[in-house]
C-alpha cells in the first residue's frame, strides 16, 4: 500500500530569553506532527508535555492514524499527565497541537489536533491559515466580539487557557479533518512563536525559506530577536507526496473552483 | 475476559470483551482493519461495518465469520456461515447459535451473558491454550466475561498484523451449507453439573486476575505442573497489558529525558549550571498548596535579568504606540511586593499572588477556586497579570471564573463547539453508496469528493466519505446525512450541481441547498457522476 503521504519535516526548540526552562516538547516524525507547551512550572511542565509525546510517539512509523487511534493516545496522555499531578509537587498540564497524516478512502488527509493554545497553522498557495482554534480566554473573547485579533496580541489574559491536558481540565480535543494538497507546509507551534511574531511575520518566513528545517530554525531566530519571553518550539511538516485518487486533481483546496458546473442541470427541479 | 481457544485455521482476534472469528482466505486488510479499529469502537457494528466495507456492499462477498462484542453484562454476537457459539448466562440458561443456511448473518443479543463458546471448525486437538489480546489461528474459543471488558481500552494492542494471503476456500466451504460443526467443549461445561472446574465460575465476578482458569485448564491439558503458580504469572500478563504492550515500550524511541530529573535532583544541578532551585524551600512555607514551590522559584529568575526587560519595554513602547496600556505593563517588570497587595487576605490568597505573578499560563478548567473562596471580589486589578504575561503571569483558577463571569453570557457562547451534531445514541439505519460502500448512521456522514470536517470534538466528528468523480461533477464536501433522535437528514452543502432526492414514486426533487430534508427507508440521493446514496433501515 502506498502511504497515504509522503512528508518532509524541520523543527526547532528554543527555551527563550527569559525562561530557565524549557516546557515545550515536540514530536516531528511521520505520521505524528505535535507540539506539546507544558505548564505547571518546576518541572511539572516539562514533564507534562513530555508524557505527551511520549504517547504520541508510540504511533511513529504508521503510514497513517485514525481519530480513535489519536483518541486513545490523548487519553492515555491524560491519565498520564493527571498522574503527574497526583505524584509530584505541581500541577502539571499541557497544550497539545499539531497534525497526523490521516486517510479517507485513500486520499491523504491532515487530521488537525488541538487543546490549549498552541497553534496549527498551513501555508497553501503562499496563503497562512491558521487551522486551530485557541481555547483561550482571549479567545473567547474574540469570538464574543469584545475584543479584536489586534487588542487581542497584547490583552493581559492572553497566557490564560480554558483547556488543557491535565491541570484538572476535562476539556476535550478539538479536531480538523481535512485533504491534504501536494505543497501543504504545516506549521505547528507554542504561543512563544506567536506572541513574538505576527502571523504575516510568519508567513514570510514559512514562505521564504525552502528547507522546512531551515525554517523552523528561521522562525525561532526571528521569536527570539523580537524579545523570546517564552519557551519557543516550532515544527513544521512538508506534504511532498500526497495519496490521490483518479479524477481527484490537487489544486486548490479552499474553494470549490474545480467542481465543473453541469451543463444545462437537466431540468431537474 | 478468560479466553483459551483450540489451535486450526481460522483467525480469531481476542481484546478484552471482544472475539472475532475469521475464516482463513479472508483479504487480510480485515484483519488489520479490525484490529486497529476494535479498540477504541468495541461494538458489533464496527465488525459489521468493516466486513460490509470490505464486502463492497455484496453479500455474496460478504465473508463467513463470528463476532461477539460484550456491551456491559450483555452480549451482541453475530454469526455468519457453517459455524456455531454457545451463549451461556450464569448456569441458567445457554443459548445455541448457529450461522448455517442464513442469507445474511444471525445476530443476536443475550442479556446477563457469562460465557461464549465458538466453534468454526471441527477440530480433534485437546490443548487448549489461553490468549489475552491478540490474534491466533483458532479452530474453536471458549471466554469467560469479566466485568472489566465493558471498560473503553485505552491501550495501544501493538503493531497491526501481516498475514499471507491464501487461497480463497475455506470460506466458500463454510458457507456452502454443509453442516456446521459441532460445539467444541473445553471441559468447562455450561450444564448444571459442574464436577472438576471450581475455577470458573469464582473469575468471573472475582478479581481482574485474569489467566487463572486458562492456566488452569492447560495445565491440566499439557501435565505441567503450572498450577501452584497459575496466578502470579496472570497478575503479570495482565499489568503488562494494562500499561503499555512490551513492544511499544521496547520500540520507543527515547524522546523523553525527564523522567530521570525527579530522581535524581543532584546529577541535575551538575548538568545545568543555571539552576539553583535549593533556596526556594526554605521560602515556601505553604507546603500543601502545591502550585507553590516552582512559583517561587520562577520569581528567584525572573529577578535576574531585570534591567533587560526594562530596556526592551522602552523600545517597544516607542515603537509601538498601541502598547501603552497594556504592552507597557506587560514589559515593565516590578518585584511582586510593589506591585500588588491584596491586603486583606489570608495566606492562601498569597499563594494566588505568587501564582499570578510568576507561575507558568495556568490552565483554568473547571473554574474551581484554589485557595481562595470562590465568591472572593477579587478580580477587579488582576494585578498579575499586569507583570508580564510572558514571564508567565498566571492567573488562578478563582479569578478565571472570575473573569468569565463578568462575561458571562457571550462567553459561555463562545466556548461552545460547532455545527456538527454529536453522534446520536441509539440512530438507526445506514446509507449505501454506489461505490458499494455501506456506512452505519451512528454519526453525521458527509460525502463527497474531497469531504472536510472543521472543528469537532472527538465524539461529532463525522464520518467523511470521499467517493470518485471523474467529472468532477461532485462538489468537494457535496452531501451531509446526519441522524437525529429517530430520523435521518440529508443536506444539500451548497454544491455546485446540486443533488437529487429519488424517492419511489414520486418526481426527483432537487435539495434545496443547505436545508435539511427528512429522508425513508428507499430514497436514493443522486450526488451526480453516477454516485448514489441509498437508505436503509431508516425509520
Amino acid at each position: 500500500m502506498t502511504p497515504a503521504m509522503v512528508v518532509a519535516t524541520g523543527s526547532a526548540t528554543h527555551t527563550g530569553l527569559r525562561r530557565a526552562l524549557n516546557e515545550d516538547s515536540y514530536l516531528a516524525d511521520a505520521p505524528v506532527f505535535v507540539v506539546a507547551d507544558g505548564m505547571g512550572g518546576h518541572e511539572a511542565g516539562e514533564r507534562a508535555s513530555a508524557t505527551v509525546i511520549e504517547e504520541f510517539s508510540k504511533y511513529l512509523g504508521r503510514s497513517s492514524l485514525e481519530l480513535a487511534e489519536v483518541r486513545v493516545a490523548l487519553e492515555r496522555a491524560r491519565n498520564g499527565v493527571e498522574h503527574l499531578s497526583t505524584t509530584g509537587n505541581g500541577r502539571a498540564g499541557t497544550t497539545l497541537s499539531g497534525v497526523v497524516v490521516a486517510s479517507v478512502d485513500g486520499i491523504g488527509y491532515w487530521l488537525a489536533i488541538n487543546i490549549g493554545d498552541s497553534r496549527t497553522y498551513r501555508l497553501a498557495d503562499g496563503e497562512l491559515e491558521q487551522i486551530t482554534v485557541d481555547h483561550s480566554v482571549v479567545q473567547e473573547l474574540i469570538e464574543a466580539g469584545e475584543l479584536t485579533a489586534e487588542t487581542a496580541a497584547t490583552d493581559r489574559r492572553r497566557n490564560i487557557i480554558t483547556r488543557a491536558i491535565g491541570a484538572s481540565s476535562t476539556g476535550d480535543a478539538d479536531y480538523w479533518m481535512f485533504p491534504a494538497e501536494l505543497g501543504d507546509r504545516m506549521m505547528i507551534c507554542s504561543d512563544g512563536l506567536t506572541s513574538e511574531l505576527g502571523d504575516e511575520r510568519i508567513r514570510e518566513i514559512l514562505s521564504a525559506v525552502k528547507d522546512p528545517q531551515e525554517a523552523a530554525d528561521a522562525l525561532v531566530a526571528a521569536a527570539l530577536l523580537a524579545g523570546g519571553r517564552d519557551n519557543i518550539t516550532v515544527v513544521i511538516a512538508d506534504a511532498v507526496h500526497v495519496a490521490s485518487r483518479q479524477g481527484a486533481p490537487r489544486a486548490t483546496d479552499d474553494m470549490d473552483v474545480d467542481t465543473r458546473p453541469r451543463e444545462a442541470a437537466g431540468g431537474v427541479r | 475476559m478468560q479466553t483459551i481457544y483450540r489451535p486450526g485455521q481460522w483467525y480469531l482476534i481476542v481484546i478484552p470483551g471482544a472475539l472475532v472469528a475469521l475464516p482463513p482466505d479472508v483479504p487480510s486488510d480485515i484483519i488489520s482493519r479490525l484490529w486497529d479499529r476494535l479498540p477504541a469502537e468495541k461494538t458489533l457494528a464496527s465488525v459489521v461495518d468493516v466486513l460490509t466495507t470490505a464486502a463492497g456492499g455484496s453479500f455474496v462477498a460478504l465473508p463467513p465469520f463470528v463476532a461477539a462484542v460484550a456491551e456491559g453484562a450483555d452480549v451482541r454476537i453475530a454469526l455468519r456461515g457453517g459455524v456455531v457459539a454457545r451463549v451461556s448466562c450464569g448456569t441458567d440458561a445457554a443459548y445455541e447459535l448457529s450461522g448455517a443456511e442464513v442469507t445474511t448473518w444471525s445476530e443476536r443479543f443475550v442479556a446477563g451473558a457469562t460465557r461464549i463458546e465458538i466453534t468454526v471448525e471441527e477440530t480433534d486437538a485437546a490443548s487448549a491454550l489461553p490468549v489475552q489480546s491478540g490474534i491466533v489461528c483458532a479452530a474453536a474459543v471458549s471466554a469467560e466475561l469479566e466485568t472489566s471488558d465493558a471498560e473503553p481500552i485505552v491501550a495501544v494492542l501493538g503493531p497491526a498484523p501481516r498475514i499471507d494471503e491464501i487461497e480463497a476456500g475455506a470460506s466458500a466451504a463454510s458457507l456452502g451449507g454443509g453442516p456446521a460443526p459441532a460445539l467444541a467443549l473445553f471441559g468447562v461445561p455450561s450444564a448444571p453439573h459442574v464436577d472438576d472446574v471450581p475455577d470458573a465460575p469464582p473469575a468471573v465476578d472475582a478479581s481482574p486476575v485474569v489467566d487463572a482458569s486458562p492456566v488452569v485448564e492447560q495445565a491440566e491439558v499439557d501435565g505441567a505442573p503450572v498450577s501452584d503458580q497459575d496466578e502470579e504469572p496472570a497478575v503479570v500478563d495482565q499489568a503488562e497489558e494494562d500499561e503499555t504492550p512490551a513492544s511499544d515500550l521496547e520500540d520507543e524511541p527515547p524522546v523523553v529525558e525527564q523522567p530521570e530529573e525527579d530522581e535524581t535532583p543532584a546529577s541535575d544541578l551538575e548538568d545545568e549550571p543555571p539552576v539553583a532551585e535549593q533556596p526556594e524551600e526554605d521560602e515556601t512555607p505553604v507546603s500543601d498548596q502545591n502550585e507553590e514551590p516552582p512559583v517561587v522559584e520562577r520569581a528567584e529568575r525572573d529577578e535576574t535579568p531585570e534591567p533587560v526587560l526594562e530596556a526592551i519595554t522602552a523600545e517597544e513602547a516607542e515603537e509601538d504606540p498601541s502598547l501603552d496600556d497594556n504592552g507597557l505593563d506587560e514589559h515593565t517588570w516590578e518585584p511582586p511586593e510593589q506591585t500588588f497587595a491584596p491586603a486583606d487576605d489570608s495566606a492562601a490568597s498569597d499563594i494566588d499572588e505568587f501564582e499570578q505573578l510568576f507561575g507558568e499560563t495556568l490552565h483554568s478548567g473547571t473554574g474551581q477556586p484554589i485557595g481562595q473562596p470562590a465568591a472572593a471580589p477579587a478580580i477587579p486589578p488582576l494585578p498579575g497579570a499586569d507583570l508580564g504575561d510572558h514571564d508567565g503571569a498566571t492567573i488562578s483558577a478563582s479569578e478565571l471564573a472570575a473573569l468569565r463571569q463578568q462575561r458571562a453570557s457571550s462567553d459561555e457562547t463562545a466556548t461552545q463547539v460547532l455545527p456538527v451534531l454529536p453522534a446520536v445514541p441509539g440512530a438507526s439505519g445506514r446509507i449505501r453508496i454506489s461505490t458499494g460502500q455501506a456506512v452505519e448512521l451512528d454519526r453525521t456522514v458527509i460525502i463527497g469528493r474531497r469531504p472536510r470536517a472543521t472543528r469537532a470534538s472527538g465524539d461529532s466528528m463525522p464520518h467523511l466519505v470521499a467517493v470518485d468523480s471523474p467529472q468532477q461533477d461532485i462538489s468537494r464536501s457535496h452531501l451531509e446525512v446526519r441522524p437525529e433522535a429517530g430520523s435521518v437528514v440529508v443536506i444539500d452543502l451548497h454544491t455546485t450541481n446540486g443533488s437529487t432526492l429519488l424517492r419511489p414514486g414520486a418526481d426527483p426533487v432537487r435539495l434545496h441547498p443547505g436545508e435539511q430534508t427528512l429522508v425513508l427507508s428507499g430514497d436514493v440521493v443522486d450526488l451526480g457522476d453516477g454516485v448514489t446514496v441509498a437508505f436503509e433501515g431508516v425509520s
